[in-house]
């Protein structure tokens, strides 16, 4: 596959990147300030132009109805014998706990068994996973797929010898601790095909379902708000590519395996797959549906879960960057604009932000001489202005959020916010490390931390 | 019927006999109408050579789950009466076991008295007197039986004044005990008066009493005699010399562990005078001698007269004895040396008052460490407590400065809050939360340890680099939790930095801009209002007292405002951390506040009567500072003690440190060596 993070850089891009940073060096032992003076200038004006684009985004959604709405009569109007077969599959590793509760869930949807097809996507050396799952599966349309030992041992490899075998005409990805919407997959099914063959792919909302127990799953929540029912319908508005969620996103299956599904090396590869996407000239919609996750509310849990989030957008930034001239031909200045400010800019930005914080609050504290030589007019004040106008845009645009959900109460989480962040850095610059030393290490969330405590076998004391 | 008698016997009476044959019958008659629907047994322990265990065979024949027989046949029958009641505790099956006599003598209408008086009561035991108001001894013969009686019981009584508090017939052979709350093996009986021994040495706590009416003898023959008397005077002191030794309460032990100490000052002063008068030498070298030869001393008298033994061997006791009270030596001379060079004491008396400042210290690590079954830090494993000092040494090492100024607030007042107080408090919290708690997620990352870790490294670099010249404590304190919570991370986790974040945090205190103005004029307020009208007076912001028409001061800087306020917020922070209820919370405040309250009004009282050298060394700031983290620690472990016990975790985590511990040694010797040469 061309466009592969099996290797980060490419050859070129990385004689690119040596002979930039040789020049680099050279030039800031000649002329150090004036390096210094012409980073700051970059990450400035990108800084500003990634809190533009935040905003052009949320304006742009804020102005229609972007998300395909499909009501529940009309969900419910179309007769089982017009449904297509439709495939789920699930991946799960080492989650033995949750197994049971997926039943539950995937008991619920609204779609006759014999149309539906789920398939279990379990590892070879998961038996704990394999023996909860063998002992509760009980309708013919699910089986259990146990995807052999092999290398890179990731979510999207399992995806792909899954779809391998589905035979539906359309196929969605549900993770183990989902709970979708029942209506979710014939939602689907008649979006899909009012929208015609131009639109691939439907990224159903994404939701929480523990959002109120801690301030962790709050703060995402808002993040989630503001990600589905802003920023993506944002994207969707402006015409540009949508890098898809991890799950609930349903696609047509021929379409799906001509470009060659998922890739196996890259630890986002739903992002990857969305740039892919409009790359081949497809479009992605995004359902009103919302499937509902386990929020992390575990702050190193989180760290490592938003950690592989981030590489994986650099991973995928990088990626797509390989062939420029290719990209700008395929995607357009609008995707262009989207890679940038949005794939790679996101994770940047949040590792940025430490370097940042840490500027003003030093300056804050001592007042160094040096740094009035850094911050050259112009971009010192454009850089004050992202820091007063910046931050209380993004605080602004968290509140909008409380707001949407109709969640009057998280109006505190929103403002606690800059502390969120200072999370968001840390998971920046553990992806950063990673990307430079265990590019294609999966970084397991553990799942089920919302769900009671199992007691530990009394000891006599 | 049958269903009732099938469930577990609830009560035993255990009924020791010796020639009673003709009251076994109405015995069982009587005791069986008491006890109604009660499941019980009646369990015969007969020391007989007539024909009375035949009797109780028959008896035992027709109601087999009633009526049960132990006969100790002649031989066999040691510690004589006494003996018997042990050996039917050995025997007895139910949960409740009532003790009485086979001579009718005890109604057994009162048992169910007894037993319902334990239940209500939730009473060890249960004593039926004759003493009590409706109680009469119409029962005893004559006078002078009576007399005698009495004056035992009252002899009793004023040999064990605290443990026989609430029994007011200690001679009584009839009264019940909860199973369970007594250990027979420690009882030694010697034939005579086992309520005695049972409440003595079995270290009864919990007491109740039932009124009832001794009876007249219906048949057999009365066993008392001078003899007996002679025997229960040998007795009792027997009792009492054994009780002596290792005393059972905390009260107990403190007072005999003080005893030990006192007689040990002696000592030590003694070696001392002759080290340091006699042969000469230095007068710390001399202490630190005098302080050895002490150490031996005190564990020779502590362990053989006051500790309970404890779960280690004598050899092993000795060596942490020896090596923990050396540890407190350094805090021993340090004083001494304050007192001495600071105060103008003369060696030796400051070398008294040094030995009773360290005592409660002394106490409370012998009593936990060397006597202590329980260790101060339950089931943490040894690495992590290993880990946990080594932190803190290194922050030490690495902010020399701190210590430093740690030391000189002992003897001089600084500006804010005494270090020594909120680091104390912070101590405890760390003991107290070491453990996981149950609904922690056992996910850990060793690269955000990392990532953190070199986060808050820089914030120390920074700190100490950007801090101006004169170094206040509003920059060292925050760069050393910086490191220190770098160091934790590495070492530790950072799940477990995160559940000791308060802990950890809580020496900032001592960085916040406290001005106890406002406390220290309360403090003057009280120590006028409390000592009028011939106490202290004040004179602008100080205070003064005259000794013998010597104008002594205690000026405003002396006054402990900032130490109490800090104290205060530890407290506070501490009941926030521990989710303490509110009412407990107050009264720790309330506490403190006195605590601090009262120490100014002491110290001028102190020069008020001792004169001018003894108000110097009271107004020493040490002794109010470890006063008040003495109370902060004291409630912060009181509250942390109620919180529920985790459930017990397979393994604490605990990363791997080597590199870490590298990394830090490296980084504590780079500002350790920056702090020294600055």
């Amino acid at each position: 596959m061309r466009h592969s993070a099996h290797v980060v850089l490419s050859r070129p891009q990385r004689a690119g990147l040596i002979v930039a940073l040789l020049l680099i060096g050279v030039w800031a032992v000649l002329r150090p300030m004036a390096v210094l003076q012409t980073v700051v200038a970059l990450v400035t004006i990108a800084y500003t132009a990634a809190i533009v684009f935040r905003v052009v985004l949320v304006w742009a959604a804020g102005r229609g109805e972007h998300r395909v709405t499909v009501s529940d009569e009309e969900a419910r109007a179309i007769g089982d014998a017009e449904l297509p077969v439709y495939t789920v599959l699930v991946p799960a590793y080492r989650e033995p706990d949750v197994i049971g509760l997926l039943m539950a869930h995937l008991g619920a949807l609204e779609y006759p068994p014999d149309k539906l097809e789920v398939i279990l996507l379990l590892e070879e050396d998961d038996q704990a996973t394999i023996d909860a799952a063998e002992s509760v599966v009980t309708g013919g349309h699910i089986r259990i797929l146990v995807v052999p030992e092999s290398q890179p041992k990731t979510k999207p490899k399992a995806c792909n010898v899954g779809l391998a075998v589905a035979t539906g005409e359309f196929v969605t990805i549900y993770d183990a601790e989902d709970v979708p919407d029942p209506l979710q997959l014939r939602r689907a099914v008649v979006a899909l095909r009012r929208l015609g063959p131009t639109y691939v792919c439907l990224q159903a909302e994404l939701g929480y379902f523990n959002v109120d127990q801690n301030r962790i799953t709050q703060w995402f929540a808002l993040e989630y708000a503001t990600w589905f029912r802003s920023l993506l319908p944002g994207l969707v508005a402006l015409r540009m590519p949508i890098p898809l969620g991890g799950t609930s996103n349903h696609f047509r299956t021929a379409e799906l395996r001509e470009l060659g599904a998922w890739d196996p090396y890259n630890v986002t590869e739903d992002a990857d797959l969305g740039i892919r996407l409009a790359r081949s000239g497809h479009r992605v919609g995004v359902l009103a549906s919302v499937t509902l996750e386990e929020a992390n509310s575990d702050f190193i849990n989180w760290i490592k879960q938003r950690s592989r989030w981030y590489k994986g957008y650099l991973m995928t930034w990088l990626v797509h960057l390989r062939a420029p001239r290719a990209t700008i031909r395929q995607l357009g200045w609008r995707g262009l604009l989207c890679l940038n400010l949005f794939v790679g800019g996101t994770p940047l930005a949040a590792l940025l932000n430490a370097v940042l914080w840490a500027t003003t609050i030093l300056w804050f504290l001592d007042r160094p001489p040096i740094m009035e030589e850094i911050f050259i007019p112009p971009y010192y004040y454009l850089g004050l202005l992202c820091l007063i106008f910046g931050n209380a845009t993004v605080i602004y645009l968290n509140v909008l959020s409380a707001r949407t959900m109709n969640r009057p109460d998280l109006l505190g989480t929103a403002l606690l916010s800059p502390a969120y962040w200072a999370m968001m850095s840390l998971a920046g610059a553990k992806a950063a490390w990673q990307l430079v030393f265990k590019p294609s290490y999966w970084e397991k969330t553990t799942h089920g931390l919302h769900l009671p405590r199992k007691e530990a076998p009394a000891h006599a004391e | 019927m049958d269903i009732r008698l099938k469930s577990p016997p609830e009560v035993s009476v255990v009924v020791p006999t010796r020639n009673e044959a003709e009251n076994v019958g109405p015995l069982v008659e009587r005791v069986r109408d008491a006890l109604g629907a009660t499941p019980g047994e009646i369990l015969f322990v007969d020391d007989s050579d007539d024909e009375t265990p035949g009797v109780i065979s028959a008896l035992a024949e027709d109601d087999p789950d009633r009526v049960r027989l132990l006969h100790r046949p002649a031989g066999q029958r040691s510690g004589g009466l006494g003996g018997a009641v042990v050996a039917g505790f050995a025997t007895a099956r139910a949960p409740w076991v009532v003790v009485m006599d086979g001579d009718l003598q005890h109604p057994p209408e009162t048992v169910p008295e007894l037993l319902a008086a334990g239940r209500v009561d939730r009473a060890d035991a249960v004593v039926a007197s004759r003493y009590r108001a409706r109680g009469r001894v119409t029962g005893l013969g004559g006078w002078f039986r009576r007399v005698a009686s009495r004056a035992s019981g009252t002899l009793a009584k004023v040999v064990f004044p605290v443990r026989l508090r609430a029994v007011s017939d200690p001679m009584s052979g009839f009264f019940a005990v909860r199973r369970e709350a007594l250990d027979p093996v420690a009882l030694r009986p010697r034939g005579y008066k086992i309520l005695l021994e049972m409440v003595v040495r079995g270290r009864l706590r919990r007491i109740a009493e039932v009124p009832y009416t001794f009876q007249p003898r219906t048949a057999g023959e009365s066993k008392a005699s001078l003899r007996e008397g002679l025997r229960y005077l040998r007795h009792l002191a027997v009792l009492r010399l054994a009780t002596l030794r290792h005393p059972g309460s905390a009260a107990g032990r403190m007072t005999g562990f003080a005893a030990a100490g006192a007689a040990g000052t002696a000592v030590n002063s003694a070696v001392l005078w002759a080290l340091g008068e006699q042969a000469g030498l230095p007068y710390l070298l001399a202490a630190f001698l005098a302080v050895q030869v002490a150490i031996v001393w005190n564990f020779a008298v502590v362990d053989h007269l006051v500790m309970p033994p404890g779960v280690h061997a004598r050899g092993r006791r000795f060596g942490r004895f020896l090596l923990l009270n050396n540890t407190l030596t350094p805090v021993h001379l340090g004083l001494l040396h304050g007192l001495v060079q600071y105060g103008g004491l003369h060696y030796l008396p400051a070398n008294v008052l040094a030995v009773v400042v360290v005592f409660l210290l002394r106490y409370t690590v012998t009593n936990r460490w060397v006597y202590g079954g329980a260790a101060l830090w339950p089931a943490v494993r040894r690495t992590m407590r290993i880990r946990l000092l080594l932190a803190a040494l290194l922050t030490v090492v690495a902010f020399p400065a701190l210590a430093l100024l740690a030391r000189d607030s002992l003897w001089d007042r600084g500006p804010g809050v005494p270090l020594l107080i909120p680091v104390a408090a912070a101590a405890v919290l760390v003991v107290t939360r070491t453990r996981p708690q149950r609904d922690e997620p056992d996910v850990h990352d060793r690269q955000v340890d990392g990532l953190l870790a070199t986060a808050f490294l820089a914030v120390a670099a920074t700190l100490l680099t950007l801090m101006p010249a004169p170094a206040p404590v509003t920059w060292l304190v925050p760069a050393a939790c910086a490191f220190l919570a770098a160091a934790t991370i590495l070492l530790l986790g950072t799940r477990t930095v995160a559940r000791l974040r308060w802990a950890l945090a809580l020496p900032l205190v001592a960085a916040v801009p406290v001005t106890g103005h406002a406390v220290d004029a309360v403090l003057r307020s009280v120590a006028v209002l409390l000592g009028r009208p011939g106490g202290p007076a004040r004179a602008g912001d100080d205070l003064v007292t005259v000794h013998h028409g010597e104008v002594l001061t205690l000026s405003a800087g002396r006054l402990p405002g900032a130490a109490l306020a800090g104290a205060l917020l530890c407290l506070l922070i501490g009941a926030v951390v521990l989710r303490v209820a509110p009412r407990r919370a107050l009264t720790a405040t309330a506490v403190t506040l006195a605590a601090g309250a009262v120490a100014v009004p002491v110290v001028l009282l102190v020069g008020q009567v001792a004169g001018a050298g003894a108000f110097r060394v009271a107004q020493l700031p040490v002794f109010t500072d470890v006063l008040l983290a003495g109370t902060v620690a004291a409630f912060t472990a009181r509250w942390s003690r109620n919180r529920p016990i985790p459930a017990p975790t397979p393994r604490p985590y605990l990363p791997r440190g080597r590199f870490a511990l590298l990394t830090l040694v490296a980084a504590a010797a780079l500002l350790g060596l920056r702090g020294i040469t600055a």
